[in-house]
């Protein structure tokens, strides 16, 4: 009896000693990567709270963008939001707007890593003249090739592809010599992509200075027209790649499609796919030479204690870090934020053997970042379906834009 | 005066049980129908009758009311009728029959985003399994999910093979409840099978067809994650289902006063079919077997 | 008219037991055939394979001169009375009625005159548009005998038509069924485990025990000559009594010889010769007393008139009248001759 009670209170003061160390600061940091990166990301953390024995970063794989803001959504009203989130680049200001996000202005003006900081960086985390995310995962859309299917169709030298008349032709030539074999041309172009090709046609969705809706503009039609064309006019893009973005993705890393467009973040996974075989290249210039900057940047809930904010800025700063940043970019070929990435050993070490992944570094010089008012979430919400029914050939391209153009701009009215 | 008290303190258990996670979601559902909301601000201003104003005016609405209505009059039969066709035949006690009973239900109890996933692969119209078998044959190549017609088929399809199971468990449980006399007499009495069928079997399982036709039904209307993994509701909306709209408002579009005036009017539209059905059919329903 | 031939029928389920050794029968046609015998003896099983219901395992059915082992149970020319009436419950009695022959085609109008017809036979009339959950046990019955007379057909099946009934309505049923029976005219096979139904219903009686077919007869003959122990001790209430031979006093006979003594043919006495026995029950059936006494030849059950005894407790002297007994070999319990009996030729009254 004496002994059970002996033990009982031996195992009580134990408890009490465990909840006494872990009355650090506790960090819950809501974010998207999962499998290699996701692998990458624990090491930082790991790292980083390693170097800050008082800070535990809860670091939660929640899914992707959209279910980040949909289970915050959740979280917000009933009080269970996490202190740190990641959120993507377009869509944080709502989030900012409405209150939820901590203005870091004041952080990052303190921090000198505000001038590592590579321009583009700095600059999507801005929403009207307040910082309210450092970036953390950057990317542009690429233009990737399979140098393997072009070879088998004749081209052993890979052709000009800098205009959408020469990306048609080269899909053209793909889709003949081996659209037989079940080989496709091109993969139809996930959102990202698209908005890159409207940026190549010199104009954009939203104009991310002036806030001007541009949707119906001659370019963006242009634009459209041309890609919903390689789909249902030309057919060297798969519908499945339409009605479900990533089938084109997994169609061409399984070596099933002879180009792609899509976003730096998918470098590491291709270059597993295809090996030598994947070519890297800049995204189409066809009036303008313009790529967006897309990825995400880690925000503070404004409802977390100072004292976690603090915590949370502080694992921030460490992830945007050179050393951190040089790991993520060696890691998962998402870009390099900090202007002194490249000086360490380490992504110095995966520039060398892969010439890849310099050609997003090398368009950082043309890439912009893309306007992120409230109604950009609506917009992006409402694209997929309008891109689906021009792409099947659904609906006329001048049309539809016309329309949508419309409700966002009543939209925009309604929640600006 | 404890007697008096106990009948409700036994079932105060579950009542508190239902009204947490039904009875008081419904209440803040309908309460927020009449506000505007984006779940992100504190303030939630009072909108009247605005958001049913705008929802009742949306063709988007209107769309998938009349999709979700039609997926329902095609599949609620279709399920019933291949259900008690398949129970007729496996409601036997013998192996095979079985065998085929487990694998049946194995829909019912695997999760509808996989088999979703699983199945707008089948159906992809370039990688697809079932072109390239049309392939093989030398058929020509259907687009399943990109053509608007066929697209709510497959949507149909799929989820008919994930519900078939339950529906055959609860008809063969039907079956089993009408006593073996009544078909030798009607044996000895010189039955086609059919007529049988259709004169005994049919009427007899009356219970179990209403019931299953009034949960069919409120399924059918609440159809979400199949759409939602195979087509998000395209090609050009001819899958959106009320609940998709719902979600896509609610939740995509952070409209939560909108998304939640759905909510009501589907929850109306709902109870209004359960008493149509009681009226019309409830009556008929013989329960004594 | 339609008479029915077994043939050496066997049955037998797979990975079961044998539940058929061998059944002969001839039935006439126009006889009312009682298969008697208690649960398990495979009197069911019998009756659903002349219905067809059961496939036979081996031997042959033959209905009105036909083979019909291999014919379905809708072209056999027969009805079925079920146990539990096998009535339609969504069905009213009209349709009930007239089920079987909209199932043959029947045209509406003809099939419900026939319906009508057969409900003012059965008195039935009043509740033509009833359901059977509206019905009383015995209106159900009715309905259940209805459906089968509406048929016409060569043979009527009885499954236990009266084990769901209480005593009266049973008692007033045999009766009705007995006079339908005489009016259709049609061939009647019954089964039941009461052997009241089977000796006051019958024409001829087939007690049937695991299987086998123990006698086939008229009631008469099978009360007066049962061919064995098992038929002797299953018809007759109260049951016969047991007695070996060698234990009664007065007896000449062989050794190995057991008498089968039925209840009526002891004679009590207060006292004086005979038997010594206690009486250790009484009941009270009316005008009679039924005695369960022990001997020494052990317990006997004996009927006797009222008032000449006091009851339980008390000392009796019995006397049977060992030249009514039946007389079986003890080892394989077949009936023998009485020795007795041929001396005094006494006839044998039922």
């Amino acid at each position: 009896m004496f002994d059970t009670l002996k033990i009982a209170a031996a195992t009580s003061l134990l408890a009490l000693a465990a909840s006494a160390a872990s009355a650090e600061t506790t960090v819950e940091f809501w974010h998207s990567f999962s499998g290699d990166s996701g692998e990458v990301l624990d090491g930082i953390v790991a790292e980083f709270e390693a170097a800050n024995p008082g800070i535990d970063i809860d670091a939660q794989h929640i899914g992707n963008y959209n279910d980040i803001v949909t289970k915050l959504q959740a979280a917000i009203p009933a009080r269970r939001a996490p202190d740190a989130v990641i959120m993507e680049v377009t869509r944080y200001g709502l989030f900012a707007d409405r209150g939820v996000l901590t203005d870091l202005t004041a952080y990052l003006e303190a921090d000198p890593l505000k001038d590592e900081l590579f321009d583009f960086a700095r600059e999507v985390g801005i929403y009207q003249g307040k910082n309210f995310i450092v970036p953390f995962n950057s990317s542009t859309p690429v233009l990737y090739v399979n140098t393997k299917i072009f070879a088998d169709a004749g081209m052993e030298e890979i052709p000009s592809l800098t205009t959408f008349d020469e990306i048609l032709s080269a899909a053209q030539t793909v889709q003949a010599e081996l659209g037989e074999a079940g080989i496709s041309g091109i993969a139809a172009p996930g959102q990202f992509a698209r908005w890159g090709l409207i940026m190549a046609n010199d104009s954009d969705l939203i104009d991310s200075v002036s806030g001007e809706i541009l949707i119906d503009a001659p370019n963006t039609v242009e634009a459209y027209q041309w890609m919903a064309s390689l789909v249902h006019e030309h057919g060297v893009a798969s519908v499945d790649g339409v009605t479900k973005e990533n089938n084109g993705r997994d169609a061409f890393l399984a070596g099933k499609v002879g180009m792609m467009m899509n976003s730096t973040g998918n470098y590491r996974r291709s270059k597993t796919a295809l090996g030598d075989d994947l070519l890297v290249l800049p995204m189409p210039c066809n009036k303008a030479c313009a790529a967006p900057i897309g990825g995400a940047g880690i925000g503070i809930l404004s409802t977390s204690e100072q004292e976690v904010k603090d915590a949370a800025y502080k694992f921030i700063s460490f992830a945007a870090g050179a050393e951190s940043n040089a790991k993520w970019f060696a890691g998962t070929g998402y870009m390099p934020i900090n202007k002194n990435t490249k000086d360490q050993p380490v992504a110095a070490e995966a520039l060398e053997g892969e010439p890849g992944i310099s050609v997003a570094i090398e368009q950082l010089s043309v890439a912009r970042g893309r306007p992120r008012p409230p109604v950009v979430t609506w917009m992006r919400a409402s694209e997929y379906d309008k891109w689906q029914a021009m792409a099947l050939g659904q609906r006329d391209v001048t049309e539809t834009l016309s329309d949508f153009a419309t409700q966002t701009r009543a939209e925009e009215a309604r929640t600006n | 005066m404890t007697s008096r008290l106990t009948p409700y303190l036994l079932i105060a258990p579950l009542l508190a049980f239902i009204a947490v996670f039904t009875y008081i979601p419904i209440l803040t559902s309908a309460n927020l129908s009449f506000r505007e909301w984006d779940f992100l601000t504190d303030a939630k201003p009072w909108v009247g009758t605005e958001n049913y104003r705008l929802v009742l005016s949306s063709s988007e609405f209107w769309n998938s009311v009349k999709v979700t209505a039609i997926f329902a009059l095609i599949s609620v039969p279709l399920r019933l009728v291949l259900a008690i066709a398949i129970a007729s035949y496996l409601v036997r006690e013998a192996l095979p029959q079985r065998l085929l009973r487990g694998a049946l239900f194995l829909p019912s109890v695997t999760s509808t985003v996989a088999i979703a996933v699983v199945f707008s692969w089948l159906f992809a119209t370039d990688y697809g399994v079932i072109n390239a078998a049309l392939a093989w044959f030398g058929l020509p190549k259907v687009y399943w999910l990109q053509d608007p017609q066929l697209a709510l088929w497959v949507i149909i399809l799929v989820n008919t093979w994930k519900q078939l199971g339950y529906d055959i468990v609860i008809y063969i449980a039907g079956l089993q409840a009408i006593s073996p006399d009544l078909y030798d007499a009607a044996d000895v009495d010189g039955g086609k099978r059919f007529h049988v069928f259709r004169r005994v079997t049919v009427p007899l399982v009356m219970p179990t067809t209403y019931f299953l036709l009034v949960i069919s039904v409120i399924e059918a209307f609440q159809v979400f994650t199949v759409v939602d993994v195979m087509t998000r509701g395209g090609p050009a909306g001819a899958t959106d289902m009320v609940v998709n709209l719902l979600y896509r408002i609610g939740f995509t579009l952070f409209d939560i006063g909108q998304g939640s005036a759905i909510a009501v009017l589907l929850f109306i539209l709902l109870i209004a079919l359960a008493v149509f059905k009681a009226r019309v059919l409830g009556r008929k329903v013989h329960y004594e077997a | 008219m339609t008479g029915i031939a077994l043939t050496d029928i066997r049955k037998s389920y797979s990975n079961g037991p044998q539940v058929l050794h061998g059944v002969s029968m001839s039935i006439q046609p126009g006889e009312f055939v009682v298969i008697v015998g208690p649960s398990g003896c495979g009197k069911s099983t019998l009756l659903r394979m002349i219905a067809g219901l059961e496939a036979c395992t081996e031997g042959e059915i033959a209905i009105g001169g036909r083979r019909v082992n291999e014919v379905a149970p809708r072209d056999r020319d027969i009805a079925m009375i079920f146990q539990n009436y096998a009535l339609y419950p969504h069905m009213t009695v009209r349709e009930n009625i007239s089920f079987g022959l909209e199932l043959r085609g029947v045209k509406r109008a003809e099939r419900h005159a026939r319906a009508e017809e057969v409900a003012r036979m059965l008195h039935l009339d009043p509740y033509l548009d009833r359901k059977p959950g509206a019905l009383s046990g015995g209106q159900r019955q009715r309905v259940a005998m209805g459906r089968a007379m509406a048929r016409d057909a060569g043979v009527f099946l009885m499954d236990e038509p009266l084990s769901n009934l209480d005593n009266a309505l049973r008692v007033e049923m045999r009766a009705e069924i007995k006079a339908l029976h005489r009016k259709v005219g049609a061939t009647l096979v019954y089964v039941t485990h009461d052997q009241t139904e089977a000796l006051s219903m019958a024409d001829r009686i087939a007690v049937m025990k695991d299987g086998h077919l123990q006698q086939f007869d008229t009631p008469a003959a099978i009360y007066d000559r049962p061919a064995n122990c098992f038929v002797a001790g299953f018809l007759g209430q109260p049951p016969m009594n047991f007695v070996l031979a060698r234990d009664m006093p007065g007896w000449t006979g062989g050794k190995d010889i057991t008498l089968g003594l039925r209840p009526d043919t002891i004679s009590v006495a207060p006292s004086g010769e005979g038997l010594q026995g206690r009486v250790v029950l009484s009941e009270m059936t009316g005008s009679d007393l039924i005695l369960h006494c022990e001997t020494d030849a052990g317990r006997l059950v004996i009927t006797a008139p009222r008032h000449r005894l006091d009851g339980v407790g008390e000392t009796v002297s019995l006397r049977p009248n060992l030249t009514r007994a039946h007389a079986f070999d003890t080892a394989t319990g077949a009936r023998l001759d009485n020795p007795l009996q041929a001396r005094t030729a006494e006839p044998a009254l039922a």
